[in-house]
């Protein structure tokens, strides 16, 4: 994985664009010793570590767009920070670039319960935002398992989703405006609290661009009333595969639940022997399904679901019977990652998005890929949607373990876009990915895109060598390496 | 001229030609939505209605892929074998609608406040830019971060950056039954708050309109609640606890026709002195919306969308200017449809702030550099 190669005159540059960001934005709201520099050398993907020169921390748009006239000016790039929590390195700083930090502008302006939405400065965390309306009866439905620490600007640019997008989609359905700084420092309002906006949806092409685009200063999210009742049931399974037709059946039944997810057998032992959840020992396969809505609705469907799953084959099935057991169900899933933290030295996560129905196929060929490189690789994935999270555990203190896990990652997801799937579910391209863009797209198609960025940010200023690879041609990328259980954030769910 | 590829090799080598030539194309569908936007002229028409093929139909996976021709009656009669449907409810506005037309007009019905709009349902797209080049986007699967999300892009942007050869719908289980409620004779004030309050609510109300007539007995405004029999029965009972004034049900059938009537605009067929506009803004604004609206003799009115959107008939006269003004006014924006064909329809859509309007313009030149795709249909180069 490469980086643009920092230019010399850049660098040369660093005292004095310093002083000038100190001179306009005041002594607090520039970082630039080493050692203050260190905790922002990278994002969650720890692998890859790099100090920028500076850190900016704006509290007002007009500072941000203050900070982009002077980079712009210097011909020095931007790296847009939320909290760091992205996991395919869209944040990583760059040797000769400053990271423009969003963490202080983290106010939420206006609730607007009647127009149902609410108005947030970009570093106002994800759960913050639920946590503002709560008592209103509303939330924000997009739920990234890092909502605790995200910011709804890092949210924004990475197009979030969460264990319930199939049914409350992700960021990009759920959000109404936003006000972005561009390349030129000008500031720009899209959309507003109206959910149609004139011109093209430019709001649309905002939200996923990995911070390539402009520097989100202000977003109007929408919000929904919470629902009356969420019930969740666990099923097991003889196999994976009899899990994921199960899926099928009950999404053929016409039946869109809130949350659907399936966990294979060495996932269920190693989360189990965590935290207890009460999944069944020795199963080879566990769906957990969530209804929620109206009562009526959900304690009808309840019925008809437990007769889908063991038609379906489901060799058991336990309801959670009240909100406690829901919550105790779901914790096992939760757990499932820093689960695998204590089985195993190291692991890959990976997170390419199927067709469900080509999931026996894809499950064979991650067994077969695992059998090959002698490591063990544990399933969990958001099955409504064919969201996978393969985790392929190694031991980076064996000679030659690393390679073979990060070639068994590249496999997998060549393996999903094969098969009609995609590289990225949710974790986003950033440097993760980049290289295996290809894989997925031709050249006529990064041109189109590039181009984008092109006219839109003629420069480069914002994040440059993200996303889009220098090299085209299908390679092989790393994917989110955990060493020791050593998370970024191992104080955040992971799901 | 007019061009009328049915493979999307046929219509890239018309795109290339055009280039080359430096003729302008006009880039059409069904033509049912041909009062939208501004009358473009000195064009080469590129007629996309002959691209009308099936690519693929998944149920089990939520997917559709067809060409941009395929009509939405055919698309819909298909959906409707498997208990399925466009969850945005896309109006026809002629039988002659296609997936390709109304994907270029993101138009999206009734349901589009609880179920978005057809922009949230396109998962990808493939097209010809103005590079001459066949280009795909987004995905075929239901969760994908991959790269920009070209196909909102697409949406809506009138043809402007180039003709679809394919689109990718996520497609959705059609609920099992609907009824809707009609509460009679409230005024502007009582229905807007209503609708608010209902909006709000934890329920799966996904109509509520409001429907104004001179005799006020006759004004309704309607809530409509989707799902299993049981919950929809449920739900209506509880919503009725807090309806003051004289309900009626409409039991299923009844209820998909109004609807049908709403989302295809029959009360609000212009008459031969008329104009219809559609504003689109923030549902508490209604109220200061119709408020300003007053002194423009607006003719016949209704609320969808739970408030968020106005549809008006005018008298013929009324400058647009003013009215794009009063919607901007209300942080909306506003769409005058065309009379006839002979209609310029100058200014169809409300302008842009110069900050967007920049942004729109670097958009098409990043995807149509000579501005060869429906130019001026928008707004004035």
């Amino acid at each position: 994985m490469q980086l643009p190669p920092p230019k010399k005159e850049r660098l040369q540059k660093r005292d004095i664009l310093v002083d000038r960001l100190l001179q306009e934005l005041g002594e607090g709201q520039v970082i630039h010793r080493a050692a203050d520099l260190v905790v922002y050398e990278c994002d969650a993907l720890s692998a890859y570590r790099q100090q920028p020169m500076a850190v900016v921390l704006p509290r007002t748009t007009a500072e941000v767009s203050t900070t982009v006239r002077l980079c712009a000016a210097e011909d020095i790039p931007i790296v847009p920070w939320g909290s760091g929590t992205g996991l395919s390195g869209g944040a990583l700083p760059l040797q000769d670039g400053v990271v423009l930090s969003l963490a202080r502008m983290n106010h939420i302006l206006d609730i607007d319960v009647e127009n149902r939405s609410v108005t947030v400065q970009p570093g106002v965390t994800n759960l913050g935002v639920t946590n503002a309306v709560k008592h209103l009866g509303f939330y924000y439905a997009p739920d990234p398992s890092s909502q605790l620490a995200c910011s709804i600007g890092g949210n924004i640019a990475e197009n979030s989703g969460g264990v319930h997008c199939l049914k409350y989609g992700t960021t990009t359905n759920n959000l109404l405006g936003i006000e972005v700084v561009l390349s030129d420092g000008e500031i720009v309002r899209l959309g507003g609290k109206g959910v149609d906006r004139a011109g093209y949806d430019l709001l649309g092409l905002f939200t996923g661009s990995e911070g390539l685009l402009g520097i989100i200063t202000e977003a109007t999210l929408r919000i929904l009333p919470v629902a009356e009742l969420a019930r969740a049931a666990m099923a097991v399974f003889d196999s994976v595969e009899g899990a994921g037709q199960a899926v099928a059946d009950v999404i053929a039944a016409g039946m869109v639940p809130a949350g659907m997810e399936i966990m294979d057998k060495l996932s269920i032992e190693a989360t189990e022997d965590f935290v207890g959840a009460g999944y069944p020992r020795g199963a080879e396969a566990l769906l957990l399904v969530e209804l929620d809505g109206p009562a009526s609705e959900v304690e009808h469907l309840m019925g008809r679901l437990e007769g889908l799953l063991r038609q379906s084959g489901a060799t058991e099935i336990r309801k959670a019977q009240n909100e406690e057991e829901r919550q105790k169900l779901w914790a096992g899933r939760k757990a499932a990652f820093p689960a695998m933290g204590r089985i195993s030295p190291d692991y890959y996560c990976m997170d390419g998005t199927i067709p469900r129905g080509k999931l026996p196929q894809v499950l064979r060929r991650i067994q077969q890929l695992s059998e090959i490189s002698g490591l063990p690789v544990a399933n969990v994935f958001h099955a409504g949607d064919g969201n996978l999270h393969p985790l392929v555990l190694y031991d980076s203190n064996k000679p030659g373990d690393l390679e073979k896990a990060e070639e068994v990652g590249a496999e997998i997801l060549k393996l999903c876009v094969e098969v009609g799937g995609v590289l990225s579910g949710e974790h986003g391209i950033g440097i993760e990915k980049r290289d295996l863009m290809p894989c997925m797209f031709n050249d006529a198609d990064l041109d189109a895109q590039e181009r984008v960025k092109d006219h839109i940010d003629p420069d480069h200023l914002f994040n440059p060598g993200k996303v889009y690879p220098v090299l085209r041609h299908c390679a092989e990328g790393g994917q989110m390496h955990v060493h020791n259980g050593d998370l970024k954030f191992p104080e955040l769910e992971r799901f | 001229m007019l061009a009328q590829p049915t493979t999307p090799e046929a219509a890239q080598a018309h795109v290339q030609q055009a280039l080359d030539n430096n003729t302008p194309l006009h880039i059409t569908g069904g033509q049912s939505k041909s009062r939208l936007g501004r009358r473009i002229e000195n064009t080469t028409h590129l007629d996309l209605s002959g691209l009308d093929q099936l690519v693929s139909y998944e149920p089990g996976e939520l997917i559709l892929v067809v060409q941009p021709g395929m009509r939405l009656d055919a698309i819909e009669q298909l959906l409707a074998t498997e208990n399925q449907h466009f969850a945005f409810e896309p109006p026809h506005w002629g039988a002659s609608a296609t997936a390709g037309g109304t994907t270029a007009c993101n138009l999206s019905g009734p349901r589009r406040f609880k179920a978005g709009a057809l922009r949230d349902h396109l998962l990808g797209i493939e097209m010809i830019d103005g590079h001459g080049q066949r280009i795909r986007a987004g995905g075929k699967v239901v969760k994908n971060v991959t790269g920009y999300d070209l196909s909102k892009v697409l949406s809506g942007s009138f043809g402007t950056l180039g003709p679809l050869t394919e689109l990718c719908f996520k497609v959705w289980p059609k609920p099992e039954t609907q009824q809707t409620l009609a509460i009679h004779n409230l005024d502007t004030t009582a229905a807007v708050q209503l609708m608010l309050g209902f909006a709000g609510r934890p329920c799966e109300i996904t109509g509520l309109a409001h429907l104004p007539t001179h005799n006020a007995q006759d004004t309704q405004t309607c809530v409509r609640v989707e799902g299993p029999a049981p919950a929809v029965r449920a739900q209506l009972e509880e919503l009725k606890k807090d309806i003051h004034n004289e309900v009626a049900l409409r039991a299923e059938s009844e209820s998909i026709s109004f609807w049908k009537d709403l989302r295809e605009l029959t009360p609000f067929q212009p008459g031969p002195e008329e104009v219809l506009w559609r504003f689109a803004i923030p549902p508490a604004s209604s109220l200061e919306l119709l408020e300003s609206l007053k002194p423009f003799e607006l003719q016949r009115w209704g609320l969808d969308w739970g408030g968020a959107l106005l549809w008006g008939l005018f008298p013929q006269n009324t400058t647009a200017e003013t009215l794009h003004r009063a919607a901007l006014d209300c942080d909306g924006n506003a769409w005058r449809f065309a009379r006839d064909v002979e209609d310029t329809n100058e200014e169809a859509f409300t302008p842009l702030s110069s900050g967007v309007e920049k942004l729109n313009n670097r958009l098409k030149q990043s995807f149509d550099p000579k501005n060869i795709f429906n130019p001026g249909i928008m707004y004035k180069s």
